[in-house]
């Protein structure tokens, strides 16, 4: 058989149309899309579940450890509106100065170095081919703003264009300013970050996998937990019972005034005090805080 | 080879499943010439309708988007390159297909020619199969594979070169 530029072009044709087509084509493809949905909808509630439990602990953790201030006692067993023993009273308040820095504080767990960590946040420059500049808002080294560096192993998600699409594989060139971001990442050093995943929002407000805020978007209710998720809210305190304090939340993964039911007997008065709580939700209006920490206002 | 569609919607409103039924026949057939085997190409064909399709309204806004998804098909093979052995298979002795001479004889040439093209570099014979199976001019192999059009004629001047020089070598 000779090859030449006339032949190889029939050659070819006549090689390729010897491979059998499989018609079964499009089930497989639908198929296979769908298992990678599913599959990274999972890695994104994993991250989110664990972004959760980790802030909730290290707020736990940072207010067992503070001087006269203990998480509030558990409301065990039973229904949230079942009168039960009577309660000890809530720790008081911290000093006005770790009052203060309590706010900024609990979420702030930075882990340790070669540690890596699960965080929410929003772009504040556009992805460079090096490194991604985050404003995390959500999980350790809350408030903070990181550089983390791009490194060949890193990967970059885009969500797709409807809420509904597969996100697709991107380049931290890709990544624009003000769009939402989750991630994780390996501390390297004092100040250095290493990007492992990135999953990042699409066009503003199309992207409901994405927790973090977009950056001067209207923000619209914050998704409430599933029953038997964490939640984390700051707030306005209006009123409380024995074991119970109303709030009129401003942050986190609640909206409007709820209720929580607490583990102790909460001051009188909290009406216009600075509430922040962490716990689970239980039912669909109802809400066991496991940490509380209430700052009266200031006079 | 463009095969016509078979609807009459515009490209920007093709569905994704008109666009698979209409063309994936003609991406398995590209796929066969890169990969030399049927179940890899098969495999490459949904890998690669499975990456568009999370981003079809984007792909199809842009016109046809039967040359975007080729794209993508090509890179794909091009990075499974990289990272999965594709080695020969053993395929002596032929198999016996017991038909007349003549049919032996095509698809005797059939099997040399697949495995003379499975002897090339990647992009050797990427370049090969998009200009003389896909007809593909050589500025539009060169934006294909991202590479200039002198290197785009060099490399199927020499994977053309490798074929007869393969081809004449085989019993």
């Amino acid at each position: 058989m000779t090859i030449d530029d006339t032949t190889l072009p029939s050659a070819l044709r006549d090689l390729a149309a010897s491979v059998p087509d499989d018609p079964s084509r499009l089930t497989s493809v639908h198929r296979r899309a769908a298992r990678a949905h599913r599959r990274r909808r999972a890695v994104g509630a994993g991250a989110i579940a664990a972004t959760m439990a980790a802030t909730v602990a290290g707020a736990e953790v940072l207010v067992s450890s503070q001087h006269g201030r203990a998480p509030i006692a558990a409301a065990s067993g039973g229904s949230p509106s079942t009168p039960g023993p009577a309660l000890a009273a809530c720790p008081p308040p911290p000093p006005p100065d770790q009052a203060s820095k309590s706010a900024a504080a609990v979420p702030m767990t930075p882990p340790a170095i070669g540690g890596q960590f699960t965080a929410g946040g929003t772009i504040t420059s556009p992805g460079t081919a090096t490194s991604v500049t985050v404003r995390v808002d959500m999980g350790p080294l809350d408030g903070s703003t990181l550089t983390l560096a791009v490194t060949p192993a890193s990967k970059v998600f885009l969500s797709g264009p409807t809420p509904d699409a597969p996100e697709v594989t991107a380049s931290s060139t890709q990544l624009q300013t003000g769009e939402g971001a989750k991630f994780i990442a390996t501390r390297t050093g004092t100040a250095s970050y290493n990007l492992d995943e990135l999953h990042s929002g699409a066009a503003a407000g199309s992207d409901t996998r994405a927790p973090a805020k977009q950056a001067g978007a209207p923000q619209g209710p914050p998704t409430p937990p599933a029953i038997g998720g964490p939640f984390k809210i700051a707030g306005t305190g209006v009123s409380s019972t024995g074991d119970s304090i109303t709030v009129n939340v401003t942050g986190g993964n609640l909206s409007g005034t709820v209720t929580l039911t607490l583990k102790c007997q909460p001051p009188q008065h909290v009406a216009g005090d600075t509430v922040e709580a962490g716990g689970t939700r239980t039912g669909a209006d109802t809400y066991v805080a496991d940490v509380v920490i209430v700052t009266p206002a200031t006079p | 080879m463009v095969l016509p569609l078979e609807v009459d919607d515009p490209p920007s409103a093709l569905h994704f499943d008109t666009y698979v039924h209409a063309r994936s026949g003609a991406l398995l057939r590209l796929a066969f010439l890169l990969t030399g085997d049927a179940h890899h190409a098969e495999d490459l064909v949904q890998t690669t309708l499975v990456k568009v399709m999370g981003r079809w309204e984007q792909v199809t806004a842009g016109g046809d988007p039967h040359a975007y998804v080729r794209k993508v098909l090509l890179h794909t093979a091009l990075g499974w390159r990289r990272r999965r052995w594709h080695g020969e298979r053993p395929s002596d002795p032929l198999p016996d297909v017991g038909g007349s001479p003549d049919q032996t004889a095509v698809i005797d040439s059939r099997e040399r020619l697949r495995r003379a093209l499975l002897q090339l570099p990647a992009r050797q014979r990427a370049a090969v199969v998009l200009r003389h199976y896909e007809d593909l001019s050589e500025q539009d192999v060169a934006r294909e594979l991202g590479c200039s059009v002198g290197t785009v004629k060099s490399q199927t001047a020499r994977g053309l070169d490798r074929l007869r020089s393969l081809m004449s070598d085989e019993p």
